[in-house]
């Protein structure tokens, strides 16, 4: 099954055509507030790139969150019309999930996202011993994506370790979470936190390779109704805005 | 030719299809009122929520009326601006995708434009060069048409759009929001001369518009008149007398702008544009100036004089008639100006 996959959470965004042979072309836009304009330039050039058109693709794969509602928005808006007008299946992956398959290491590893208002987007994954979270390894979730002030996270995390009995076993944070809350947050979590890099991302070739055995696997999700994990509730400000000269 | 129409510049989430450019098949508005009644204004990131949620259903909801495929429409057009940033991601995002994957042409038009081509969906043998006075809860532009995609802002409001002046008086007079429609009502109860208000003419030679003065003016007698209750009764006479009064004021200084600029500039028509171009005492007194210069004076049906997806559709199909594309570049642009060139847009694309 050959899928297209979307990821605009962040301000790095990127789109992928993942099958079973593995990751076929990702294209990445680090062109922050941007992706409107072009996730479908880069989505065109990499299927062209490909020899390949819209009707050779035959599923969506969308990173559903938590991260920039906009951006959200964007990917999401752009999936569930892919699939209503070529009539294929849609799957969200979370982008939190999608994070922790990009650091692409064996172990316990906590993707953390920057949320903006003091807080964070976190979770905490176990990859399989031995194997790498990427591409032939998966994800246990310990600790479900909740978006929270980095003290807070760190204690949701060494109380879901705790439940695991897993006193021992090194942590590795990765995401852009750590460049405003790195220290706060491995403060909080003591010697056994390892910062792994900032720069770290979620990743559409991510994004697919999670969602390409749950595609074939026959799970799919409705494309009316499928919505963001905004995470939090807005900040309700009122448009006071005036006709300028 | 069927176009599928897509708008989602502020609060209403809308899909229509167009077939030709005169035969509205479908035209489905989903208002975000309630949404957004209780904050008595727009609040943008819920209305970008509700727009998501709501956008395919309405596709699907304007396809099923219309009798039509997805795959039997042969090209999209969606307000690209002005409006909230945010919204307009939505339903531009959307209509690129479609564009795409069913391998038809895009058109990104501007809000603005879509207001003034609602006229032309009835009236396609309309004359210009057009005068337009569009007036809405955020815009309030006078504009000279002289051809189709040629237009030159004559004025425009310096604060409140006539739109926002409406609300702000309805919140005041503790009328409810939308403010336009209730003003108009409770207006007719009233007596105009009852209430003295300023007349607004910041400037004679000017064609802009100033609606704030008037306003505070409203908000002062309100808050005198009602002797210091915050939430005046709907009932009360003297709210009535306020409301026809204040309504008088505004509906005088939009005509005669609009008839001084009409003798002024050469042209052949008048249209009258705009979710406030539903109000029946604008309406009246604009057909009454357009018939003593001896002018044809064109207005929307009132579904589509607020913000729907058949005018944008309608003024797409215009555009793509011709030759014109948007790129799969698009965006959406906060402040577009109907005069400025659609970005991403034009013949070669």
């Amino acid at each position: 099954m050959r899928v297209l996959a979307l990821e605009t959470a962040t301000p790095i965004a990127s789109c992928a055509v993942v099958d079973r042979s593995g990751v076929a072309a990702e294209v990445t836009l680090r062109a922050p507030m941007r992706h409107l304009e072009w996730l479908l330039p880069a989505v065109d050039v990499m299927l062209r790139g490909l020899a390949l058109g819209p009707e050779d693709i035959e599923a969506v794969a969308v990173s559903r969150g938590p991260g920039g509602f906009t951006g959200l928005r964007i990917g999401i808006i752009t999936g569930v019309m892919w699939a209503r007008a070529r009539g294929v299946p849609l799957l969200g992956v979370g982008t939190l999930e999608a994070l922790a398959a990009a650091a692409d290491c064996g172990g316990l590893v906590l993707p953390v996202l920057d949320a903006h208002r003091g807080e964070v987007a976190g979770a905490l994954y176990a990859s399989e011993a031995g194997g790498h979270s990427g591409s032939n390894g998966t994800l246990k979730s310990l600790l479900a994506p909740l978006v929270a002030p980095p003290d807070v996270l760190a204690r949701e995390v060494i109380g879901a370790l705790a439940s695991e009995g897993n006193d021992v076993d090194p942590v590795l944070v990765v995401g852009d979470g750590l460049v405003r809350h790195g220290t706060v947050l491995l403060g909080a979590l003591g010697g056994r936190a390892r910062a792994g890099g900032p720069h770290v991302h979620p990743r559409a070739a991510t994004v697919g390779l999670l969602a390409l055995p749950r595609l074939a696997g026959g799970e799919r999700d409705d494309p009316t109704g499928f919505v963001p994990i905004y995470g939090r509730r807005p900040a309700i400000r009122p448009w006071q805005g005036v006709s300028t000269t | 030719m069927r176009t599928l129409g897509i708008e989602t510049s502020c609060d209403e989430t809308s899909a229509a299809v167009l077939e030709g450019a005169t035969r509205l098949l479908a035209n489905v508005v989903a208002s975000q009122v309630d949404l957004h009644a209780r904050y008595g204004g727009v609040v943008p990131e819920l209305a970008s929520r509700r727009h998501l949620e709501r956008l395919g259903p309405i596709i699907d909801e304007a396809l099923e009326r219309a009798g039509v495929e997805l795959a039997e429409i042969d090209a999209v057009a969606v307000t690209c601006g002005p409006g909230l940033v945010g919204a307009l991601t939505v339903g531009v995002a959307a209509a690129k995708t479609l564009s795409f994957t069913l391998g038809r042409p895009l058109i990104g038009v501007n809000h603005l434009e879509g207001h003034i081509y609602a006229s032309f969906l009835e009236h396609p043998d309309l004359v210009l060069p057009a005068l337009v006075l569009i007036v809405s809860g955020a815009h309030t532009d006078l504009v000279l048409m002289s051809d189709h995609g040629k237009y030159e802002v004559l004025g425009r409001t310096r604060d409140d759009a006539a739109g926002e002046a409406f609300d702000k008086v309805a919140r005041a007079l503790g009328l409810g929001y939308p403010g336009g429609p209730a003003v108009d009502r409770v207006a007719q109860r009233g007596r105009p001369g009852a209430v003295a208000l300023p007349l607004p003419f910041p400037d004679e030679h000017s064609f802009d518009f100033s609606f704030s003065g008037l306003k505070t003016a409203v908000l002062r007698v309100a808050r005198h008149l009602s002797g210091g209750t915050p939430v005046p009764s709907p009932d009360a006479p003297w709210v009535a007398d306020v409301a026809a009064a204040f309504q008088g004021v505004l509906v005088e200084v939009l005509v005669s702008k609009t008839l001084r600029a009409a003798k002024a500039y050469r042209t052949r028509s008048l249209i009258l544009a705009g979710g406030v171009a539903a109000n029946s005492v604008l309406r009246a007194r604009m057909a009454d100036a357009a018939g003593a210069l001896g002018l044809p004076f064109y207005f929307p049906a009132l579904s589509l004089c607020t913000d729907n997806a058949g005018m944008v559709a309608a003024a797409g199909v215009y555009r793509l008639a011709r030759g014109e594309r948007s790129s799969l570049r698009l965006g959406a642009y906060a402040d577009l100006d109907l005069s400025a060139e659609v970005p991403e847009t034009g013949v070669h694309n």
